[in-house]
């Protein structure tokens, strides 16, 4: 019990931390610890309630490799949408909003001049 | 590790043999069952794990298309009842692990009592959560086209709605159905079916409450936080 109530405080603090940091306003960092420090309570949460740590391995790789499969699935999700040039993928997509409607027309990143004026989406032409 | 750390995966062959009764007829012994019941246990929350996955694939996308819209629109969820949510849920995860504790050595009543006070734990997690609601009803700040909440204007504010309201349902969802298994380990725990080293259905009713735990240690910060 007293390791339950150690492990408890320490995700109480935890806690506290997370919204610490979250008021320093750390811009494109903060994301980053906020995600850390959650992870840091999982981790414990894992380990000590589920007991994790002392029972058999095979439990333990059914739990990481899922978490694994999320993993991959986010990292190349994000570096897809991340590396799409803006005319394929139009603000409407999302919004609903015709991309008329937007005061100034997104910056077009390795789309060559002239194509920006196109408010569908092109296939660029080759 | 200290002996009174919870439930092992050693059992004793007496106790295997005293429980011979409750071992199904395809398993050799008691410890093979309780590996498979686990096992077992563990591969659906690595699937509870996938099916939020899923959820939090559509944050990120949004997010980076969003980026500043979801800022703000972070910043007028109540930060308060946000992070006494997730005071609530840690305590309550602490609590059903006492439960799990007690009924592995075999005392009735700390069980009783430990899981009692994680329903209540919970239903006030729901609680705190249906007032969010109601306060995000009144104010507009609804899913896709019902969006109509006048502080954040700007686009893809409501799709940071849409994924709060997904990603905090689906885990209400899963709040709802551990309350569900909480109550029904409580009402047997009460008619003293966990004694003499047959307490599995509470350390598996209580990883399902962890992982509820778990999902919403990673909702706070993302939606709350951002």
């Amino acid at each position: 019990m007293k390791r339950y109530v150690f492990i408890w405080l320490a995700l109480l603090t935890l806690t506290g931390a997370t919204v610490g940091v979250a008021s320093l306003n750390l811009g494109d960092w903060a994301l980053a610890a906020a995600l850390i420090i959650a992870a840091i309570k999982a981790t414990l949460v894992a380990l000590f309630f589920m007991h994790l740590l002392e029972q058999r391995a095979s439990y333990r790789v059914a739990l990481v490799v899922s978490l694994l499969f999320v993993a991959v699935l986010v990292t190349f999700t994000v570096l897809d949408v991340r590396t799409r040039f803006v005319p394929v993928m139009p603000q409407e997509a999302y919004t609903g909003v015709p991309e008329e409607a937007f005061p100034e027309a997104p910056p077009v990143r390795s789309a060559p001049a002239g194509q920006q004026t196109g408010a569908k989406a092109e296939p660029e032409a080759r | 590790m200290s002996a009174e750390g919870g439930p092992r995966v050693g059992v004793g062959v007496a106790e295997a043999g005293a429980h011979a009764s409750r071992v199904a007829h395809h398993f050799q012994d008691f410890e093979q069952q309780r590996h498979a019941a686990r096992f077992g246990m563990w591969l659906f929350l690595g699937t509870e794990v996938l099916l939020f996955g899923g959820l939090f694939v559509a944050y990120a996308i949004y997010r980076v298309a969003y980026g500043d819209a979801f800022h703000e629109a972070s910043c007028l969820l109540d930060l308060k009842l946000g992070t006494t949510n997730t005071v609530v849920l840690i305590t309550s995860s602490f609590a059903v692990a006492a439960a799990v504790h007690y009924a592995h050595h075999d005392q009735k009543w700390p069980t009783v009592v430990s899981l009692l006070l994680t329903i209540g734990m919970g239903l006030a997690f729901l609680g705190i959560k249906s007032v969010e609601y109601a306060h995000k009803f009144q104010e507009g700040a609804l899913p896709g086209k019902y969006y109509h909440f006048e502080k954040v204007q700007e686009p893809g504010a409501s799709m940071f709605f849409t994924v709060y309201f997904f990603l905090t349902g689906l885990h209400a969802i899963h709040v709802i159905i551990g309350l569900s298994v909480l109550s029904w380990l409580a009402w047997r725990a009460i008619r003293g079916d966990f004694k003499g080293g047959y307490d599995l259905p509470v350390e598996l009713g209580g990883l399902y409450w962890h992982l509820v735990d778990i999902v919403w240690i990673f909702l706070f910060p993302l939606l709350y936080l951002a």
